[in-house]
């Protein structure tokens, strides 16, 4: 039918097609991400407008409560969850100890490092360090393990937990 | 030199070279078909295929199969090493006892080659449906990485382990038992379009008359003739141009293939891919 290397032909045409509808899946889903951002963004600014008014209106009276705001910030840092400092935590990753270190500063979680990836393999860990921009979003190590490399990123949750466990306040 | 001083050098560089991937880089193919999983886990819940790791070491190690055959099946596989091993221990010991164990039937073998394809096939619906990560514990796979991280499996991979050993039993059984009969990725390897220059051809015309000595020493127990409905199945490993007392077997191109600069030559490529990917140790 298709002459010499009938077969090799065959699936060089299957290997093709499985990558373009790899492909296009990707660009749609792209678009749409892009749509649905621009539209978000729009409404953002939609609501930004209508605040500013608000806001204006608003600044006599705000900067008349100014000073006793202060007040409270001041104290609101004495009960923030987490004390100001960095951290080290470790856990246990798929061939061993993993160790993190983790920023706070006035109370939320700026940065989360992988000191240490102990004996886990390179392109596991890799994956596996996506848990730590879930976990700066969520402000907490509770967030879902990324699949595929589920003993790296729960070794890492691990050693945030123990982290914030040293940073608690009193 | 002679030939038979040939065939032994070819063996023993065989050996080096899949303990030497045993050792530096034993976690590729659960890399590879991580890759795989990644693939379906991604579309089933409509997520953007990024250019993470597992993706990387799958088309890395697919470009080189298509370009220069499952060399790394025959070579560098550490599941596939375990295999070899396992055989080459129970065939000096059927030897020494002069006792064989039942090869299974060639028709009955050609029907459960097919039961990889069902297993890759399990695979990609568990991640379509994202129950993948139920089935965790029960991977031989895992198990076998973590014995490789020289850690122990654990409670949780009860299943998994169970299976490991059944495997092991097969491995012993037959040679290349779970890659001819069971292995996804090598489901995956068989439906690559392989480089018709990377098969290996006979001239069927000078055969001996009568001879299947290339079959017979197969591991996969294949009819060689380039690109056949078949020829996905093969490993590379180089037996059957061991076994040809005529030296009738070639690539589709006209040089052998089992010359020892060119399968240095490959084992470096490879080694460099999997240090890039970032997969050795
Ligand atoms: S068929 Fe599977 S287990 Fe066998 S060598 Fe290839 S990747 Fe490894
Ligand atoms: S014996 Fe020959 S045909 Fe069979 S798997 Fe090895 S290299 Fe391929
Ligand atoms: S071993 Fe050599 S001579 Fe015998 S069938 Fe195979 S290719 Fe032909």
């Amino acid at each position: 039918m298709l002459g010499k290397n009938t077969h090799f032909k065959i699936k060089i045409i299957n290997l093709i097609m499985i990558a373009a509808i790899l492909y296009i899946y990707n660009i749609n889903l792209d678009l749409w991400e892009t749509k649905e951002s621009l539209q978000a963004e729009q409404k953002m600014a939609e609501l930004a407008t209508e605040k500013l008014t608000e806001l204006e209106t608003g600044l006599d009276s705000m900067l008349a409560e100014y000073t006793t705001q202060n007040q409270e910030t001041e104290e609101a840092l004495e009960t923030y969850l987490w004390q100001d400092g960095t951290y080290e935590g470790t856990g246990t990753g798929f061939a061993g100890e993993l160790t993190v270190s983790v920023t706070i500063e006035k109370g939320t979680i700026t940065d989360i490092q992988l000191v240490d990836s102990g004996n886990d393999d390179a392109a596991y860990v890799d994956m596996a360090v996506g848990v730590i921009d879930k976990m700066l979003a969520a402000q907490t190590w509770e967030v879902d393990a990324v699949s595929g490399a589920t003993f790296s990123s729960n070794g890492i949750k691990d050693a945030v937990a123990e982290a914030l466990s040293l940073a608690e306040n009193p | 030199m002679d030939r038979k001083k040939r065939l032994k050098i070819q063996k023993g560089v065989r050996i080096a070279i899949q303990i030497v991937f045993l050792l530096l880089a034993p976690a590729v193919f659960t890399s590879a078909f991580a890759g795989v999983k990644y693939i379906f886990t991604q579309l089933a819940s409509a997520q953007m295929l990024e250019w993470s790791a597992f993706l990387k070491a799958l088309l890395g190690i697919c470009l080189f199969t298509i370009i220069f055959g499952r060399f790394f099946c025959g070579y560098a596989c550490a599941f596939g090493t375990l295999g070899d091993l396992l055989y080459m221990f129970s065939a000096f010991v059927q030897k020494k006892t002069k006792k064989k164990l039942p090869k299974i039937p060639e028709k009955a073998g050609s029907y459960f080659r097919k039961i990889k394809y069902l297993i890759l096939a399990g695979v990609v619906v568990t991640c379509l449906l994202g129950v993948y990560d139920k089935f965790r514990g029960s991977s031989p796979w895992d198990v076998f990485s973590r014995l490789t991280s020289l850690q122990l499996p654990g409670r949780a991979y009860l299943v998994g382990s169970i299976i490991l050993l059944l495997i092991m039993v097969g491995m012993i059984w037959e040679e290349r038992f779970f890659c001819k009969y069971l292995c996804p990725m090598g489901a995956v390897f068989s439906l690559l379009p392989i480089l018709p220059v990377s098969l290996y051809c006979r001239d069927r015309e000078s055969c001996i008359n009568g001879c299947s000595a290339c079959k017979r020493q197969c591991p996969v127990s294949l009819d060689i003739d380039g690109d056949t409905k078949d020829s996905g199945e093969c490993i590379q490993c180089n037996q059957c141009l061991t076994a040809c007392p005529k030296e009738n077997i070639h690539t589709g191109i006209k040089i052998k293939g089992n010359e020892i600069w060119l399968i240095i030559g490959k084992a470096v490529v490879l080694l460099d891919i999997c240090y890039l990917l970032q997969l050795t140790r």
